[in-house]
């Protein structure tokens, strides 16, 4: 066996990569303990000082 | 480099904003030129004298030049100034390079598409659709993209906020594959280094299958990765909240980059294409229900228990309307790419109408959208010069977009039941002039569509004019509803 004759077995494997790379982003953005600290990074754009100036009265 | 956000003044004056204020121009101008083109060729279509008997302005030299600057006019220059304000603002830091770069890329994309439609109308092609532009003007705009891409990269690794804000990923998708697609799609040899005429590097259906590797992401990484990032700034802006939920935000954005790439060969469904290939760009489709509708729902819940606000604050009509036609345009899309339901849509006016649902109702709207907000704060205006013309262009443009589509799904699914009808002998029952000719009526109603979609921009125009001049029209305004706690 060769790395050769290895290599299109591997190649046929991007799929589980693949499911296995988002599995592991989809866990991360769900950890229970993650959730405060993901929410909070939600109000990025309400803190970035672009507003509309008061309407003149 | 990055500081705690703690530290960081709220507004910094020093944040690049002309080319901006330059793009929100060239945006409400290219969309009214693309509406405009769009009614034209719409009513040759019902009318075809008006060809003109000339070669420049037959249907087939200008429908390019519609898609062209609809796509790439109306909506390049709304995802290029909305992410320069977008990613300053979220990053805290003043565009990379400065205001030359970015005064290159604005200038030096609108001469491209000036250049393209000039090519289209005095016939230079290379006949692919949403990728007409010949080799010259490629290797151009190659050298713009780069240039978008070193600011927005660099604005991005010199941030000054630690995390880089969702619209910011689906931003920099956008830049990043539209280059990926460009360049491999484009690949052609020139006939000559003085002509303008190429070869594509690629044949048969190996070019079928690049072109709509190209041409549905076109659809997936342009006018949807880059427009969700306009909807996550500007939803949240507008309604002074924080997006329903962050965390559906990142699932939104890593679920539709893994699936949408694959999804292309369902433009090729009955064709030399291997069956399996088929049903992979088919399988791939479906499954991007998902997370469209995970999208969808995160925007609209951002309003949840504000609903009010699409009362007093104009652009989130815009906004959440469009919201709601990119979960209808992102249901019919997968329906079509099933195969059978695509044997009877292809080819048809069908197409046309899900292609109008999504660049009228979700494009167009989300950029309408996100003018109506940035014109007061880009210009340093109160409000609005006129929150009744925003009503009057929002009805107008719905009435618009709804004759449109209704028009072209009757007349699309008419098409294809009468290109496959056949009579007891097993002879074609109709030849195709009659399915021309059965079309008729429905074609004058698109066009009607059309006609109702450019006036509302017009009032648009007219509306963002006067507020960028700082007018204000004297009328009865909305105010915000005073919360009390219950008695």
């Amino acid at each position: 066996m060769t790395l050769q004759s290895l290599l299109p077995f591997f190649k046929s494997m991007w799929t589980v990569w693949f499911f296995a790379l988002f599995a592991f982003v989809v866990a991360r953005a769900l950890w229970p303990s993650r959730k405060g600290h993901l929410e909070a990074l939600a109000r990025i754009p309400l803190d970035d000082g672009l507003a509309r100036r008061a309407p003149k009265e | 480099m990055t500081v705690a956000t703690a530290t960081i003044p709220a507004v910094r004056e020093d944040y690049v904003e002309d080319v901006i204020r330059a793009g929100l121009i060239a945006t409400a101008f290219w969309g009214v030129v693309a509406f405009a083109v769009g009614v034209y060729i719409a009513l040759q279509l019902a009318f075809p004298e008006l060809n003109l008997g000339l070669e420049w302005t037959t249907f087939g030299r200008l429908r390019p030049v519609h898609t062209s600057a609809a796509i790439f006019a109306f909506g390049g220059n709304a995802l290029i100034a909305t992410s320069f304000l977008v990613v300053q603002r979220t990053c805290h830091q003043r565009l990379f390079g400065g205001a030359t770069p970015a005064w290159f890329v604005f200038w030096g994309y609108n001469f491209f598409i000036v250049m393209a439609a000039l090519s289209y109308v005095l016939g230079y092609s290379q006949s692919k659709e949403y990728a007409e532009p010949e080799w010259y003007l490629d290797l151009w705009l190659t050298l713009v993209w780069v240039v978008y891409l070193v600011v927005y990269a660099g604005t991005l690794m010199t941030r000054r906020e630690d995390h880089i804000y969702v619209a910011n990923w689906f931003y920099l998708a956008f830049i990043i594959t539209v280059a990926m697609l460009h360049i491999v799609n484009n690949l052609a040899i020139p006939v000559s280094w003085t002509g303008a005429r190429s070869y594509s590097v690629f044949s048969g259906v190996q070019d079928a299958l690049i072109q709509w590797w190209y041409g549905h992401n076109a659809v997936g990484f342009f006018l949807t990765a880059g427009f969700l990032g306009m909807m996550y700034y500007f939803i949240p802006k507008a309604a002074e909240r924080p997006v329903y939920s962050y965390r559906l935000s990142i699932i939104h954005f890593w679920a539709l980059v893994f699936l949408y790439i694959w999804a292309g060969p369902h433009h090729l469904h009955y064709t030399a294409l291997p069956d399996w290939a088929q049903t992979l760009g088919m399988t791939f489709s479906i499954m991007l229900w998902m997370p469209s509708w995970g999208g969808m729902i995160n925007g609209l819940m951002t309003l949840s228990g504000a609903w009010d606000k699409l009362r007093t604050v104009p652009s989130l009509r815009f906004s959440v309307t469009a919201v709601g036609f990119y979960g209808m345009s992102t249901f019919e899309g997968p329906v079509m790419s099933i195969r059978q339901v695509n044997s009877l849509s292809h080819y048809t006016d069908w197409t046309i109408g899900h292609v109008h649902s999504g660049a009228l109702g979700w494009v167009a709207f989300i950029s309408f959208g996100a003018l109506y907000y940035m014109v007061p704060v880009m210009w340093r205006r109160a409000r609005l010069y006129s929150d009744r013309l925003v009503a009057w262009h929002f009805w107008i443009a719905t009435l618009g977009i709804v004759l449109y589509i209704t028009a072209m799904w009757v007349s699309g699914i008419m098409q294809g039941l009468m290109w496959r009808a056949y009579d007891e002998l097993g002879f074609l029952q109709y030849a195709f002039v009659e399915t021309v000719v059965a079309m008729h009526p429905f074609y004058v109603i698109r066009a009607m569509g059309g006609v109702l979609f450019l006036a509302g921009a017009l009032i648009m125009v007219y509306n963002l004019w006067r507020t960028a001049r700082g007018d204000e029209r004297v009328e009865a305004r909305p105010v915000a509803l005073a919360l009390r706690p219950a008695e």
